[in-house]
């Protein structure tokens, strides 16, 4: 049995998803200040950054991977294009902020809805072309769209070549409190000095703003797929996921759920794309390759495919590994010379196979079975239950239910 | 006229390096059902292994290329033992990844220990036009080209189809457990696949780079891929004859159907591959001559 | 719903975030109060006008107008200063932690870039390398301002989010002074933005763009050696000079910014009626040949190539044009113009070409290293030593270091510059120096004369040599066609939008 045990119901449970709830989001705005200005980490005569600009990245990238996870983890369609979305959120609204000068949120209002029904759009021909098939003709539409991006009809909307930059102006509401919030942070006793010393500059409010509005923007879009999974229509694409042909025979619409699933995947891709621009400034052709897309399927896979913190995992990891390995300059017992050159790839591509060998459902797993040892949640029984005959003795609980199987393989059963 | 002939001979010899990389997709698909990301740049790999036998280490080109075939072929096996084989065929996912990371993994280790810059390969065939009319000419390259992929596929052809192992390979591509069942041992079959597979990629890169117009560089199989895993795709993931014919497609839609067609600029030939691709696709969904998958519950 | 082990794995990270942290260096508290900078500033503060109210910024209290010396006035380090011609610094639009000695106040010249070393163009990431090892042999034989000099240079995979973000950190946690030969239009561009808001300087974007000369609405950033649309207008006048007017020209033009530019510079050409263009063709940059776009060219039988494209492209088009009958003028961009890297591979078919009148030109406007022509150049030779000493026994033809060692000298005059001028080192006497460099580095063709003037002449250098590859006893080199063009001070500064 695990250390604590909750029981579903009881106001014990209640306080332990509020006191969890509120320490992750005072984390979350933690991170936010102490990493406005960039940190340091020297090991092993490697200089190692994390600061908010890539840190903004990440939530990118994580909500691009949202998506995947809605249209490959809960749906089992093969579609790899994403990066074909993210570059058309990410251009639309440059273009719509630089060019047509709209606010950046405001560009939320054209950009889900173009993706969506691009997604669909695309999604028709899905229906036809199945697994690997699928997975080829994706790959393929991920490739073309810097060409597309560039063609001569599209120049003035894209800037060609030289992508479509956009002074991104996202100041902080005055009535904000940063600066106070930071000075009180600062004041904590040894903690205190991670915040840096006297009021935040421009840049840095700038960057908090922007972190705390990716964030929420993000949180919404991880919270309405929470939602989706949980829902009919979630069940359903579950249902597809794991047997077409069930599914069909049960009573689900493949062809409606399918596109719509498409729909939403590519909607998010955009998103994501919004939240890149917006914190990077440009829109370039070369951003946006068949290489991000592989990417994106390598933080899918690391994060944990089917899963929702997985996403969030799998952002991270792909806008952090890459530029870590690249920091790497020296390694005791390696040749200087092979840290040069693509090692992030390498890693990835070693992580890649490691994880499938021993977290397949990646490192949303590994966390949920080592969070199994420690923290376990149990249904409430049913009113009048009487236990009958004696009980295992363990800990708190005072039922024997089964648990989740702690050796799952793959989180794609574990929903 | 000349350029749509010049064209026409552009299509055909692109069209078959394709169809050579995709012999070798198709190889491990009909084994595994599965894509091996990884087999543009394993080629690639075994490219430099035997661009590095033929200049550091002086043996005769061809010589260079039978042990690179080699190599690879026993690093195809190695890894079906080590990484393939320990999963259960019949759950895609995690193969695919591991096909994925392979891909990144051979694809970065080049550039590592080799470097960017492209790189001469020698001549495997003998240069020179073999049939010109005034601009168009049939290089004596594309001529073997051609004939090195017809023969490939007849090889592999007679393999599959009159050997013990081509049969119990068949089996096992057919149904995993009866062939289980009747006794064929699956594991050692897939690795014949896979080293096969490997094998073919190695002679296929080292064949697109050895036309005097390329040189080798680690990002060249990578470019290659997405127009040979179409054309594996356009002729059916399983068929071999219709890897080449998917191959002579792709390779004629770049060079005949971009150029003829007015409204599709040059840069989008990749664009117009994969439009077409969509479309026998749709009709078509398990490829022009792909066995059509049945569904059971 | 398991919202909890999403939230202690994502919980889990932040701490362990916070951690990270906890052992890194927060920037602000980065610079040692207990360092000085340059001698010069010795004076006593008066009044102190740090830029800044940060007292844990600054490495010394007096960066104020120091003492006057006799050499001209200093330059101050807020308000407005106007630098060269026609360009000024809004110092006080700069953030509020803006140090003019930040990268410069200890014992080091700390010098940012973030360029390709993976991707499509990682075959230019030996130049980051080529620049160190030059930085080396300076720091042991002739130090600028007695300070060690630092790259640091960071992989963007040739990604402009990749750029940005390397910009952003190296800002934050590097201390760097200025950055230097960040590679892509895109990137630069990007880089850009943020150089300009933040006032550091951004030298010598190494991409052929015209954007860069732009001084009097970004002073902070400037471009780089021969930019395409000069070098194209040079090919413009050799064909006529060489066909009259009217010429026939086909173009393979890379489909990305660096091929737009030659596009558009050859369309302004055939605008004014001096060239034809028969045929376009523009091969995508991750096409894996282009043998397609070279059959249409040949066929169309022109008077001229041009190939503007790059990286493996380049020997492509050579063998493709050897290939057929077609014998042209052959003219190619000149970033392929390192013999080792693009060159050596096709080394029979440029023969062949040299021979048959179409040899290979290249508008060049520096000493290729490894051509052997120079073995005996002074300045080659040096970048020969630098290399094999500092690089562990690397030559000219295992890669672009050569070009490395080249920019690195520009850099260095441009240090050597500014720590020359009253005031010492500084980031308002760099950006002075740049505008108004006046200087020559040997490993340039000609006179080899770098010259900037603020507004009146914005670009490095604007001075080639036509030179054709041959194949002489064996050995590929470069002879050179005419005299060295020179349309130095012509370029003005950018007019576009």
């Amino acid at each position: 049995m695990a250390r604590f045990n909750f029981i579903e119901g009881t106001t014990q449970y209640r306080s332990y998803r509020w006191v969890t709830w509120g320490v992750f989001l005072l984390a979350l705005l933690l991170v936010g200040f102490a990493y406005a200005d960039t940190a340091q980490v020297t090991i092993l005569d490697n200089r190692y950054n994390l600061g908010l600009p890539r840190i903004n990245k990440a939530i990118a990238f994580a909500v691009a991977v949202l998506g995947l996870q809605v249209i490959v983890g809960y749906t089992g369609q093969l579609a790899l294009g994403q990066s074909f979305f993210f570059g058309t959120g990410a251009y639309l609204a440059a273009w719509l902020v630089a060019d047509q000068n709209w606010p950046w949120l405001a560009t939320l209002i054209v950009v889900v809805p173009v993706c969506f029904v691009l997604g669909v759009i695309f999604g028709v021909p899905a229906l036809r072309i199945k697994g690997l098939y699928l997975a080829l003709v994706t790959l393929g539409l991920a490739a073309v769209f810097p060409a597309v991006v560039q063609l001569d009809v599209l120049d003035e909307y894209t800037g060609g070549a030289s992508g479509k930059s956009v002074g991104s102006d996202l100041l902080p509401p005055s009535w904000l409190p940063l600066n106070g919030i930071n000075s009180v942070l600062q004041n904590i006793p040894l903690l205190g000095q991670y915040f840096g010393e006297g009021d935040l500059s421009s840049r840095e409010l700038e960057r908090i703003w922007k972190y705390l509005l990716f964030s929420i923007l993000a949180a919404i879009c991880l919270w309405m797929v929470s939602n989706l999974v949980r829902s009919r229509p979630g069940r359903a694409i579950r249902a597809i996921r794991d047997n077409e042909t069930s599914a069909a025979v049960s009573g689900v619409n493949l062809s409606w759920q399918k596109t719509m699933s498409f729909g939403i995947a590519s909607a998010l891709g955009g998103v994501g794309g919004i939240i890149y621009v917006a914190e990077l400034g440009i829109a370039s052709p070369g951003d946006f390759t068949q290489v991000l897309a592989i990417l994106f399927i390598v933080g899918l896979v690391v994060g944990g495919v089917g899963t929702l913190s997985g996403a969030v995992v799998g952002g991270l990891a792909i806008t952090f590994i890459p530029e870590w390995a690249s920091s790497t300059e020296q390694f005791p017992g390696v040749p200087d010379r092979w840290l040069q050159g693509p090692t992030g790839t390498f890693i990835m591509g070693i992580l890649l196979i490691v994880l499938t060998f021993f977290l397949p459902g990646g490192i949303v797993s590994g966390a949920r079975r080592l969070k199994a040892k420690v923290v376990r949640v149990l249904p409430a029984p049913p009113k009048g239950f009487q236990p009958a005959g004696p009980i295992g003795d363990g800990g708190d609980a005072d039922v024997t239910v089964d648990d989740e199987p702690a050796t799952a393989d793959t989180d794609l059963a574990a929903r | 006229m000349e350029l749509f002939v010049a064209r026409l001979f552009d299509g055909l010899a692109n069209g078959s390096t394709y169809a050579l990389i995709a012999l070798a997709l198709v190889m491990i698909y009909k084994a595994t059902t599965l894509i091996n990301f990884a087999q543009g740049e394993m080629a690639m790999f075994g490219a430099f292994i035997v661009l590095v036998l033929a200049t550091e280490q002086g043996i005769p080109m061809w010589i260079a290329v039978l042990i690179g075939m080699i190599l690879s072929a026993a690093i195809g096996a190695g890894i079906e033992r080590t990484l393939i084989r320990p999963f259960d065929p019949a759950d895609h996912l995690p193969l695919v990844i591991i096909t994925l990371g392979l891909f990144l993994v051979f694809g970065s280790l080049a550039g590592i220990v080799w470097r960017f810059d492209p790189r001469q390969f020698p001549e495997l065939f003998p240069s020179g036009s073999a049939l010109s009319f005034g601009v168009a000419t049939l290089t004596w390259y594309t001529v073997c080209v051609v004939a090195t992929v017809l023969a490939v596929a007849g090889l592999l052809t007679v393999l599959l189809n009159t050997t013990k192992i081509g049969l119990a390979f068949r089996a096992v591509s057919s149904n995993l457990e009866s062939s289980e069942l009747s006794g064929i041992r699956v594991g050692p079959t897939l690795q014949f696949g896979w080293a096969i597979a490997a094998a073919v990629g190695t002679l296929a890169a080292s064949i697109y780079v050895a036309d005097p117009i390329r040189q080798l560089e680690p990002t060249v199989m990578a470019r290659v891929l997405i127009f040979s895993a179409a054309a594996a795709a356009l002729g059916g993931l399983d068929s071999l004859w219709g890897a080449i014919i998917g191959g002579i497609a792709i390779g004629m839609v770049q060079s005949i159907v971009v150029q003829y067609v007015p409204f599709i600029p040059n840069e989008m030939s990749l664009a117009t591959a994969v439009v077409v691709l969509v479309l026998v696709l749709v009709f078509k969904p398990s490829g022009l001559f792909g066995t059509p998958a049945v569904e059971r519950v | 719903m398991k919202a909890s082990p999403w939230k202690r794995s994502v919980a889990a990270l932040m701490a362990a975030g916070l951690i990270f942290a906890a052992c890194g260096s927060d920037d602000d508290g980065d610079s040692t109060p207990a360092e000085t900078e340059a001698p010069e500033e010795t004076e006593a503060p008066e009044g102190t006008e740090a830029p800044d109210g940060e007292t844990e910024e600054t490495t010394a209290p007096e960066e104020t107008d120091g003492e006057e010396t006799p050499d001209g006035e200093e330059l101050a380090l807020e308000g407005e200063v106007e630098v060269a011609a026609g360009t000024t610094l809004n110092l006080d639009d700069c953030p509020s932690d803006w140090d003019p000695f930040r990268g410069v106040d200890g014992d080091e010249i700390r010098i940012g870039q973030s360029l390709p070393q993976s991707g499509p163009a990682a075959a230019f990431g030996p130049i980051g390398e080529g620049m160190q090892m030059y930085f080396d042999y300076l720091n042991d034989n002739d130090p600028i301002d007695g300070k060690d000099l630092v790259l640091i240079a960071r992989d963007d995979a040739y990604e402009a989010g990749r750029t940005v973000a390397n910009v952003e950190e190296m800002i934050d946690t590097e201390d760097i002074f200025a950055f230097a030969h960040i590679i892509g239009t895109s990137n630069n561009l990007a880089a850009r933005s943020i150089t300009d808001e933040a006032c550091v300087p951004q030298l010598f974007n190494s991409t052929g763009f015209p954007l860069w000369g732009d001084p009097a609405n970004f002073p902070w950033t400037i471009g780089n050696i021969l930019n395409y649309v000069t070098e194209t207008e040079i090919w413009c006048t050799a064909i006529v000079d060489e066909f009259g007017e009217g010429a026939s020209v086909a173009a393979l033009i890379m489909n990305n910014d660096f091929g737009a530019t030659y596009q558009s510079a050859l369309e302004a050409c055939a605008d004014a009626g001096q060239i034809e263009l028969a045929e376009v063709q523009v091969h995508d940059q991750a096409a894996p040949d282009i043998t397609n776009e070279m059959t249409t060219l040949a066929s169309s039988g022109a008077d001229v190539f041009v190939a503007g494209t790059t990286g493996a492209f380049c020997p492509q088009s050579v063998a493709s044009v050897a290939a057929t009958e077609w014998r042209p003028r052959y003219y190619m961009s000149y970033t392929c113009n390192n013999l080792a890297s693009f060159f050596s591979p096709v080394q029979d078919a440029a023969g062949l070409l040299a021979e048959e009148g179409s040899g290979v030109r290249v508008t060049n406007s520096n000493k290729v290293c490894g051509d052997p022509a120079y073995a005996d150049d002074p300045a080659i030779q040096l970048t020969v030593e630098v290399l094999d000493e500092y690089g562990d026994g690397t030559t000219c033809a295992d890669g672009s270091y050569s070009t490395g060692v080249l920019f690195a000298q520009i850099v260095e005059d441009v240090l050597r510059d500014a720590a020359a001028m009253p005031g010492g080192l500084n980031r308002v006497n760099l950006i002075s120096a740049v505008w108004n460099i006046d200087t020559t580095n040997d490993q340039l063709v000609g006179d080899g004369v770098i010259q900037t003037d603020g507004v009146n002449d914005a670009y490095l250098t604007e001075t080639a040599q036509i030179a054709e590859v041959v194949v002489t006893d064996g050995e590929l080199t470069f002879n050179e066609i005419g005299d060295v063009i020179s349309l130095e001070g012509e370029g003005g500064s950018y007019q576009g939008g």
